[in-house]
């Protein structure tokens, strides 16, 4: 019988202030001291890598961000990421925000990138940042029917005098679509994958991955799996950065959390076959 | 009356949103896009009722020195901070940048990220397999954690494929019937709203 | 453009609202909601500023440029603000019922499609495939697992037989799908902290964890002589 001295009672009522310190220092300790093990690189992650290498030079590729500033830790070093990617292929980016965080980190990727935005001598010609787009999978659908139907650009530019912007007359110009969410990708299949055949790319946190599944690869040609994906798009285009760094402390936290599982249920088990 | 011109407004509108997607018709394709781009601002100008909303709130909780006063302060001073210097400067400009990186980030991943030691305390606390319906749900939660963190690997190579294989096959499966069934709830609210039978969005006494 | 001093600054204040946000993780406190305060304010007020931004450049610069047509969507904005007013509280809704009208149907029209048919399609799989038997089989979990899941949801008659087999293959297809999202969610929070914790590495925001360290030691000692026990926090 469980008595209050009974270590399966002692598991059971843990402070979860310890739990919260353990795993503080499972994900701290890691990152000042890294085991270094090695990333492998999953299919979805190989598959965008793959397409963006396979479009011709020059294509027209959208960066829709859909995220808020609470996945940047996950969803910044992916755009990081696979913008360095389109600058090397001399894509022409196109930078839209459906969430008012986005034009922000928009912003962030071209100076990081290319070392500057607007001011630029490229901008306008091969990337921009066209900002915040409000009202939803409205604003999508108003963007993918008329992409200069935004008048100004995130800093004030008439888009209509962007070179970038000259060819397009609808979504169906745009060679690849790649979104960046924390919610949701079914609108952006609704709205520019079904009705202009856009493909799309998910940059997405690693909760919405299992969303993105039915539509992979039909219409999501391929995705990142939230801060590994990153990773490992750091390790293709050899831009190693803040996601590759933070995979020894993601290792150490599942760990952790495995083995709480484990001792749990253990303890559970114990209690449970014990006569009562 | 009053409840049955926005019913009517609701139900035009939707039905010419349908009608677009459907039919290559020049009048209705226009009238629908140019609806559509104006809805945009019209959306964007309802931002308004929650600032007001919200400022109402905390104004009250101040004047009547209910408790938490000095957080509804510090609130609404926040508020108009951001609102003025936004309004003045631009959005664009490096310094609302540099208050947008150094206080709306690293607060919204804080909170969001304190979900995550919750989450663990969680596990430990409740995740236990009573059934074998909570076993399959436990076994599938280890293998994918052990398969998306590199450690996993360095254990045994099949972690990653396993882990790969539960995403694309048998989650393919329960998410593909979750949208579906998603949408025909989706449906069946339309064609409710269509009847006039829905009414919670036009507010208290509809 | 922003100097080294603003800089630094940037990083202790972001390190410093993390940490004020973490404090909730020993107990709620008054810190820790006056981040959540600070949140909610900067946030609305950000999101405030980029709505109007858009109506500005997208509404008010044509309109005043001589596009009298934008005067309408204007005009039948500010109904709106008959929230909060109880006699002519029904304004409100003119506008309403247009922004939910046209929303649900852009969604409902695309919707019919992208989750209904083109679901359906993917999942009419080759049911056998000669020489590719580990194709074949995830086909027929895929298959299986889509049909059995929605019959596991109809609850309007006793399911028997085969349908009942069908629909409890449905609802462990259904229980690895939530175990996956678990694993998922799980990894995403562990990025977040990841995340947060990089940036408190950063010099100078370090010098703030051995501090935060102290006022957690301190407030751990005050409560137990305080109380005999510390407070057990939510969660």
């Amino acid at each position: 019988m469980a008595t209050e001295k009974d270590w399966t009672h002692k598991l059971a009522t843990i402070d979860p202030r310890v739990i919260f310190l353990l795993l503080f220092i499972c994900v701290g300790a890691p990152l000042l001291m890294p085991f270094g093990l090695p990333v492998g690189i999953s299919p979805p992650t190989t598959s965008t890598y793959k397409f963006i290498e396979g479009l011709p030079s020059g294509s027209i590729v959208v960066s829709a961000f859909d995220m808020s500033a609470a996945v940047a830790p996950e969803c910044y070093p992916q755009v990081a990421a696979f913008t360095t990617h389109l600058k090397n292929k001399n894509h022409k980016i196109i930078e839209v925000a459906f969430d008012s965080a986005g034009p922000m980190f928009a912003d962030q990727a071209l100076k990081d990138v290319f070392g500057a935005s607007k001011d630029h001598p490229l901008y306008g010609k091969n990337f921009v940042n066209l900002g915040y787009v409000a009202g939803g999978e409205a604003a999508m659908k108003a963007f993918a029917g008329d992409p200069k139907m935004i008048q100004k650009d995130f800093y004030g530019k008439d888009v209509k005098d962007l070179e970038i912007m000259q060819p397009l007359s609808s979504a169906r110009d745009f060679k690849l679509m790649i979104v960046i969410s924390g919610s949701q990708v079914d609108n952006f299949v609704r709205q520019f994958g079904d009705p202009h055949g856009v493909p799309i790319v998910g940059a997405v946190t690693a909760v919405l991955v299992t969303r993105v599944m039915p539509y992979y690869p039909a219409k999501v040609v391929g995705y990142l799996n939230g801060l590994r994906g990153a990773a490992e798009y750091e390790q293709l285009v050899k831009r190693p950065g803040i996601a590759l760094a933070g995979m020894d402390a993601q290792s150490a936290a599942h760990l952790l959390v495995i083995i709480f599982i484990l001792v749990g249920n253990v303890g559970y088990i114990v209690r449970k076959r014990r006569p009562s | 009356m009053k409840l049955k011109v926005p019913l009517g407004i609701t139900i035009i509108l939707v039905l010419l949103q349908v009608a677009d997607y459907y039919f290559k018709v020049p009048v209705i394709n226009t009238a629908a896009a140019n609806l559509t781009v104006a809805i945009l601002v019209m959306s964007a100008i309802a931002v308004g009722i929650g600032i007001i909303s919200l400022t109402r709130i905390h104004v009250r909780r101040i004047v009547g020195k209910r408790p938490h006063s000095l957080e509804s302060a510090i609130m609404l001073i926040t508020l108009a901070i951001f609102i003025l210097v936004g309004a003045v400067l631009g959005s664009g400009d490096p310094s609302y940048v540099y208050m947008f990186q150094n206080i709306i980030v690293p607060l919204d991943s804080a909170m969001f990220s304190l979900a995550g030691f919750f989450m663990a305390s969680a596990a430990y606390r409740a995740f236990r397999a009573r059934s074998r319906e909570a076993l399959a749900l436990l076994v599938a939660a280890v293998i994918v954690m052990l398969g998306q963190a590199p450690i996993g690997e360095t254990f045994w190579s099949g972690f990653p494929v396993l882990s790969q294989w539960i995403l694309d096959v048998p989650n393919t499966g329960g998410v593909r019937a979750l949208i579906m069934g998603i949408a025909i709830g989706m449906l069946s609210l339309t064609i409710r709203m269509l009847m006039g039978h829905e009414k919670g969005y036009l507010g208290t006494g509809a | 453009m922003i100097g080294l001093d603003a800089k630094l600054l940037g990083i202790i204040l972001s390190g410093g609202l993390t940490l004020m946000a973490y404090s909730f993780l020993y107990r709620e406190n008054r810190v820790s909601r006056i981040a959540e305060h600070i949140y909610l304010g900067a946030a609305t007020g950000y999101g405030a500023v980029l709505s109007g931004k858009y109506v500005y450049d997208n509404a008010a610069v044509p309109l005043a440029k001589g596009n009298a047509l934008w005067a309408i969507p204007l005009l039948s904005s500010l109904l709106l603000y008959f929230y909060f007013s109880k006699k002519h509280f029904w304004l409100y809704r003119l506008p309403t019922a247009a922004i939910i009208g046209v929303g649900t149907g852009i969604v409902v029209a695309a919707d019919f499609r992208t989750r209904l048919t083109e679901q359906i399609k993917a999942t009419l799989l080759p049911l056998f495939i000669v020489n590719k038997p580990y194709e074949t089989i995830n086909n027929l979990i895929i298959i299986f697992g889509v049909v059995g899941a929605l019959i596991f949801f109809y609850f309007s008659k006793e399911l028997k037989g085969p349908t009942r087999g069908l629909a409890d293959f449905g609802k462990y297809i259904l229980m690895v799908t939530f175990g996956a999202s678990f694993g998922q969610t799980f990894m995403a929070r562990i990025s977040l902290i990841i995340g947060r914790v990089q940036s408190l590495y950063v010099w100078p925001a370090s010098l703030l964890l051995p501090l935060a360290a102290i006022l957690v030691a301190v407030a751990f000692v005050w409560d137990r002589r305080k109380q005999g026990k510390p407070r057990v926090s939510t969660g």
